[in-house]
């Protein structure tokens, strides 16, 4: 739509007169937007999760370890799975202590990640262990309409993804090819 | 736009965070403050007001990528979220009238591609931008940035196509005007 020479943004941007200390501020404020910073407070809430973390692991740990011999072994496996848990849970807590700040990459998709997978373990334990009797069978249901749900939101967030990420290998290809062409035969076609 | 490279790199960086790649959301920020930021200091008096309003855009960016479908649409996207924050940032400030508030000229649809406006020296056009009315100067600057189609700058400005041939007619006058002005002077 345009008449005007391509470069002609890049000019009139450069025109622009910006204040150091305001622009410093800024970049201050955006790196801490996307590391989100904790309060004194908060940050003591994580260090206390991290020892919770620690004390349901050695206990849950303990417990299946010591538990008698007879006791069923989806029993065992849960509270291994909880020791686990906890171990997960202390070093994220301690990670995110030492660093007063939430990583938004890497710290809410492991905690997230651990708070859903853990319930799921549990359930599907719950199920297995359910005696073959009428209590049973209930057991077995209330387990299925949780386990269905997490199955139902999980699919559907594993296919929106690959969608995404078929999309984007699609725009990798469109953008290998627009680096291509601009290599080859200068700037490609103008919107 | 200033090259097809650009625009396919933008969508990938879009499409990434929407998956939540805060890196992606990174490189977004890099990629386009400067445009951002010349947009909205446009619209907004102060220069610490108009960092102030970018970043309250970029932390509306970050809240809602995840419901950009088309990666396509991001700069009408950007554009919009940033107006709407410079409005809301006048309404608390009431220190200026809404861009929207001006009157519109008659529609003139067939001046928008008007040949020959001699507007190529980017620092004449900035200082011309300054001495344009708010409408007139907003609708420039999205023209000169490159990044949208007429229809798109409808869009973001909430106005019919003719709307913006019209000030984008009357304000390529006016800048023009201003430019030669500068050049006699």
């Amino acid at each position: 739509m345009n008449s005007i020479p391509n470069d002609f943004r890049e000019r009139l941007i450069r025109c622009e007169s910006m204040t150091p200390a305001y622009r410093q501020k800024y970049e201050e404020e955006m790196r801490a937007m996307l590391e989100k910073k904790l309060t004194g407070v908060r940050r003591w809430v994580w260090g206390l999760s991290a020892v919770m973390g620690v004390a349901f692991a050695v206990l849950f740990g303990t417990v299946a370890i010591v538990l008698p011999a007879e006791f069923p072994w989806e029993g065992r496996l849960g509270f291994a799975a909880g020791a686990l848990f906890g171990i997960g849970w202390a070093v994220l807590g301690i990670r995110v202590f030492r660093r007063g700040s939430i990583d938004l990459k890497f710290d809410t998709g492991a905690a997230a990640g651990m708070a859903w997978g853990l319930p799921v373990v549990l359930v599907t334990l719950f199920m297995v262990s359910a005696p073959e009797d009428i209590i049973g069978l209930r057991m077995i249901l209330c387990g299925l309409v949780f386990l269905v749900m997490g199955a139902a939101f999980l699919i559907r967030h594993v296919i929106e993804l690959s969608e995404l990420k078929t999309r984007e290998k699609l725009l990798e290809i469109e953008y290998r090819l627009a680096e291509l062409a601009e290599r080859i035969g200068g700037p490609t076609s103008e919107k | 736009m200033g090259g097809s490279k650009d625009t396919i790199y933008a969508q990938l960086l879009a499409l990434r965070c929407r998956q939540g790649n805060v890196d992606a959301f990174e490189q977004l920020v890099r990629l386009w403050e400067a445009r951002l930021f010349y947009y909205i200091r446009r619209l907004v008096d102060q220069e610490a007001d108009a960092w102030d309003v970018l970043q309250k855009t970029w932390i509306k960016a970050l809240r809602g990528i995840r419901s950009l479908k088309d990666p396509k649409a991001l700069p009408c996207w950007l554009y919009t979220l940033a107006r709407r924050t410079v409005i809301d940032h006048s309404r608390r400030a009431s220190d200026r009238p809404l861009p929207e508030d001006f009157a519109d000229e008659s529609a003139d649809p067939s001046s928008a591609d008007e040949p020959g406006l001699a507007l190529d020296n980017a620092e004449a056009v900035h200082r011309a931008l300054a001495g344009l009315s708010p409408p007139h100067r907003e609708v420039l600057t999205l023209f000169f940035l490159q990044d949208l189609t007429l229809e798109e700058i409808a869009a973001v400005l909430d106005v019919p196509v003719g709307t913006v041939k019209s000030r984008l007619h009357y304000a390529r006058r006016a800048a023009r005007a201003a430019v030669h002005e500068e050049g006699h002077s």
